[in-house]
């Protein structure tokens, strides 16, 4: 059998897995009862393409007497379960292999790290206290106090936790004898004593000789204690540690942070009301202010912190009229620093309105006038550019002209400064970028006020241009992605963030910027592309996670396994991934409506899962909204931010909640027209789904209604709905005939896209009815009559909008949507223009044609 | 301003800034939790005073006997917050935690021959050229050479591991 064996595990090694199948099964039929040939089989069935038969192959190995205890059977099982997802059935595999063998390390370890793979912390915490025993060793004790305080942390809140006191004696005990060896093994202790807010406990232990043994970095140990002094309220000492730590490290920008909220909560402590108390002339105050003074004196050249710290106490103990001659000062020594403007920018909220300007004017007192070598040059701009950001946050105090000859200054110096920067490589932004961001900021302000299309395309142009010199500038991406979504133009939108390259975890936080409810503008086959892109990265936290979580406790870092856990929750339980599932069954939904493709539609439907796509209230407000909201810009005091604008009002990203449920439950919805209620155990109950859609029929609009309407008829067969539907429908196809004349922006292709969605809901239920021989009542016939006529009408009207843009050269379409008052920038070369009008009028045409 | 503290797990939902950085790679979810479970102390994140994230360092301890050392392997600051000195103060840790907790001979990095920016930074904080590793980038669009750049720790009192190979190897040739 040796030889055999040895022949099958060569073809799988090779890839060779039909062959390798075909041997095995030779193979079996002269060992019949040889569980590697059958473990050999089920993973080489797995991987040519038939998982259902190999689990089943599993599933009888799992269950085998006795248990299967050979080493490359368990491994390749485990690999078949692994790869399937089926992290419990590895569990029950090594639970049966450890039984089976309970002297056998690796089993019992395998069987420990399956348990960690499916988070069952009672089980993790037995079994490793069963190894600790077994084999002595003080690592399995660890394991098991691990998983005591997990339980802790995931244990419902309110319940009394047993958990962290049980760890706590436990690990006091292994203190006690001189257990505990490593640093990871001291933070868990931290960590126990946290969770009960034993804030005092943590200093205790972090000061000891132990720690400072066990932790080898003094700054890292020094950060931690002050962390819990603070917790445990021992204001005075934190002060006097932020005071020593920033005399040896004065740009450390988190010791400034300790020792003025220290300074203030020790002034708290002393005055219940601090409206009465002369906060300047306190003691606390005033040795602070000297502090921060001292400091200064004896900071090295590009030293910040003592300047910025002197700010921000300041600002803590709310003396804002003293901030604006700081901040003057601050320009004047570090306007030249990139990061000037973000070191001051939540300052700049306090200066009283009626200061704004003359501190604007203030700073440009301190400009760089004249400079001859190039590293001054570029300081010299790096200053001003600072000095228009903070301009621009006060920009609401400027005139329509007196922004407009702003912008032109902006876009002069952005020109001067590509001479500074000809020698940059591809990959570095120009010096001057931040300027053209500014412009176009201050175009979107007049657009704010007129919705006027043609200043998108001015901010796209301003954009456009920077890119060609920056080409990599991601914010200008950003920006024109969300600009351009915002006329409805799809195909710049797929180019731009293809080149942004997200990709892994950015899939979960960035996916919103482009793809929201890119199916409204884009054809459906380009944005079913795009949103079916995030999902990869949850399907690697499945895989993933569970795998650094079992490294983590092979190296035994204890601090990384509650870090872990959570970040696996927040991508498992991410919006992204409700509203990505959600839209790619919607655009499949879609794309599948035409009768010819209902069988494909038919089976899809049939493969929801519906624990993923109906969830209840507290599921959603339980979801982990990971989307980067930093890619916003807000740089401007009090008013509209970046995305702001462009969404008109609402908030953006929207927190979806209605969407979520509306777009999880219209599949559900349309599936009962072609597979009844549904009798699987865990299919959600039609009733409950169509509770939820009326209960979202504001929000939801048309598309929501026809499938409510629709829903009831198939399940109530009340024929007076299909009429209602129709007329619904009918109503909106009127005003959309009306209202859009010509497309121009998203809001237009918004409204064509939800008749789009109402009508291929509709004409779904129609070749559902047309197929069902018992449904030929006259109301059914009319119904399908006057689809017809409605489905005919929005062809007509999609025509008409189609063939206008299509008889529109470049030119004419230029001249119909930038020949205005406003000139476009003299800076954007006509070949961009060109380029960027091109662009949008064949992505209106490609998305009208789609519609087809 | 600016404050570096270990990197953990949910730095991977604010790192976008720096990632999206056209010279910065993103890895899957293994990579860097990998690294956070094995090397805790060599992930460290610089946060700005606003809580942006800066950039970051990560590394690794490897080797045998002598050539015990400490490893960078993806040393990243964002666009808007480069010229800083950002750079040198992750590296001063990444240096610290290989003398202090892995009491290692000597740190080491790769970088492109042709990334002379980078070398000349490198170079400025005490780092030489070691030995030219051939094609070591190479790929469909990329065969380009490396510099393995060393700078030798306390432990390596005669400064043996910084002494340059005099002839350039395969990529095959590594160590580890």
């Amino acid at each position: 059998m040796q030889a055999e064996v040895y022949q099958i595990l060569d073809a799988i090694e090779a890839g060779k897995y039909k062959s390798a199948l075909s041997q095995a099964a030779k193979a079996l039929k002269k060992n019949k009862d040889s569980v590697l040939i059958k473990s050999m089989m089920a993973y080489a069935t797995d991987r040519t393409g038939s998982p259902a038969v190999a689990l089943q192959m599993c599933a009888e190995l799992i269950a085998a007497k006795p248990a299967v205890v050979d080493d490359l059977a368990l491994q390749l099982i485990s690999s078949v379960l692994r790869y399937n997802k089926k992290y419990n059935d590895i569990a029950t595999l090594y639970s049966n292999a450890s039984q089976a063998m309970p002297l056998n390390l690796e089993y019992s370890t395998q069987y420990f790290m399956s348990l960690v793979r499916v988070n069952n912390l009672k089980l993790q915490q037995l079994h490793a206290l069963k190894m600790q025993k077994q084999w002595k060793e003080y690592k399995y004790f660890f394991w098991a106090v691990s998983a005591i305080y997990l339980q802790g942390v995931e244990a419902p809140e309110g319940s009394p936790n047993i958990f962290f006191p049980l760890a706590e004696k436990m690990l006091e005990k292994a203190k006690d004898e001189n257990q505990i060896s490593t640093f990871e093994e001291l933070y868990l202790y931290v960590l126990v004593l946290e969770a009960q807010k034993k804030y005092l406990g943590c200093v205790k232990l972090l000061s000891s000789e132990l720690a400072s043994r066990l932790c080898k970095v003094e700054a890292e140990l020094q950060y931690l204690v002050l962390k819990y002094m603070h917790l445990a309220g021992q204001t005075d000492s934190v002060v006097d540690l932020s005071r020593d730590a920033l005399r040896s490290a004065p740009d450390d920008w988190r010791m400034h942070l300790s020792l003025v909220e220290s300074l203030h909560a020790l002034l708290l402590e002393e005055h219940e009301d601090l409206s009465n108390v002369n906060v300047e002339e306190s003691s606390d105050f005033i040795r602070a202010l000297d502090f921060f003074l001292e400091l200064q004196q004896e900071a090295k050249d590009k030293v910040k912190g003592p300047f910025l710290g002197q700010i921000e106490l300041l600002f803590k103990f709310g003396l804002y009229e003293r901030i604006q001659p700081c901040l003057v000062s601050y320009f004047n020594r570090f306007g030249t620093t990139i990061s000037f403007f973000e070191d001051v920018r939540r300052y700049l909220d306090t200066v009283p309105v009626d200061s704004r300007l003359s501190l604007v004017s203030a700073l440009n007192d301190h400009q760089i006038e004249f400079t001859n070598s190039s590293k001054d040059l570029i300081a010299a701009c790096r200053k001003r550019i600072n000095f228009y950001k903070v301009k621009f946050c006060f920009s609401e105090l400027l005139t329509d002209g007196e922004k407009e000859e702003f912008t032109r200054v902006l876009i002069k110096e952005y020109e001067t400064s590509l001479e500074m920067g000809k020698d940059l490589k591809a990959t570095e932004r120009q010096y001057g970028d931040d300027c053209l961001v500014i412009a176009s900021l201050l175009i979107l302000d007049r657009f704010d006020v007129s919705r006027e299309t043609t200043l998108l395309y001015h901010a796209i142009l301003l954009l456009e241009t920077g890119l060609q010199k920056s080409t990599s500038n991601f914010q200008m991406k950003i920006m024109l992605v969300r600009l351009y979504t915002a006329l409805g133009v799809s195909q710049p939108v797929v180019t731009h963030s293809l080149s942004l390259d997200v990709k892994q975890v950015l899939l979960d936080t960035l996916t919103y910027i482009y793809a929201d409810d890119f199916e409204r503008i884009a054809p459906l086959d380009v944005s079913s592309t795009l949103v079916k892109k995030a999902l990869a990265i949850y399907n690697s936290n499945d895989k993933e996670t569970p795998e650094m979580l079992i490294q983590a406790h092979k190296f035994g870092t204890y601090s990384k396994i509650p870090e872990f856990r959570k970040f696996q929750l927040r991508l498992s339980n991410s919006i992204q991934q409700a509203i990505s599932i959600r839209q790619v069954a919607l655009t499949t939904v879609l794309s599948l409506s035409v009768p010819n493709k209902f069988e494909e539609l038919s089976t899809f439907l049939k493969g929801l899962d519906d624990q993923k796509f109906f969830l209840s209230d507290a599921q959603i407000s339980a979801l982990h909204d990971n989307r980067d909201r930093t890619m916003d810009i807000k740089w401007k005091a009090g008013g509209k931010s970046f995305f702001g604008i462009l969404a008109a009002g609402e908030e953006f990203p929207a927190p979806r909640t209605d969407w979520i449920k509306i777009y999880g439950c219209v599949p559900l919805a349309v599936r009962t027209w072609i597979h009844g209620k549904s009798k699987a155990a865990d299919a959600v109950d039609v009733d409950k789904v169509l509770q939820v859609l009326e209960s979202v029929s504001d929000e939801g609009g048309l598309a929501v209604t026809t499938v409510v309407g629709l829903t009831k008829y198939f399940n109530k067969n009340d024929s007076s709905l299909l009429k209602k539907v129709v007329s619904s429908i009918e109503a909106h196809q009127a005003n959309v005939k009306t209202s859009v004349s010509k497309v121009a922006c998203n809001a237009d292709l918004k409204r064509i896209h939800e008749l789009f969605e109402a009508i291929s809901y509709a004409r779904i239920a129609g070749t559902v009815l047309a197929q069902d021989s018992t449904k030929n009542q006259p109301e059914v016939t009319e119904f399908i009559k006057q689809l017809g006529d409605i489905d005919g009408k929005f062809k007509q009207h999609i025509s008409k909008l189609h063939g206008a843009l299509n008889a529109q050269s470049v030119e004419d379409f230029q001249r119909d949507r930038l020949d205005s008052a406003e000139s476009v920038p003299e800076l954007v070369n006509s070949q961009t223009t060109r380029n960027v009008l091109s662009a949008a009028l064949e992505s209106y045409k490609a998305y009208l044609q789609s519609l087809f | 301003m600016s404050f570096l503290r270990r990197f953990t797990a949910d730095d991977l939902f604010k790192f976008n800034n720096i990632n999206l950085d056209p010279l910065t790679e993103t890895y899957n979810i293994s990579f860097y939790l990998g690294y956070l479970a094995q090397w805790p102390d060599y992930f460290v994140m610089a946060e700005s005073c606003s809580g942006a994230s800066m950039g970051y360092i990560m590394g690794k301890a490897e080797g045998d006997g002598e050539l015990w050392h400490g490893h960078v392997t993806a040393l990243t600051v964002a666009p808007e917050y480069r010229r800083m000195n950002l750079a040198k103060r992750l590296m001063d840790v990444l240096e610290n935690v290989s003398e202090k907790v892995y009491n290692t001979y000597f740190v080491d990095l790769f970088v492109r021959a042709s990334n002379s920016v980078a070398i000349g930074m490198y170079k400025g904080f005490g780092y030489t050229i070691y030995r030219t590793v051939l094609g070591y980038y190479s790929g469909p669009s990329d065969n380009e050479n490396a510099y393995d750049m060393r700078k030798a720790l306390p432990r390596d009192v005669k400064k043996k591991s910084i002494i340059p190979m005099k002839r350039p190897i395969k990529p095959e040739e590594l160590e580890w």
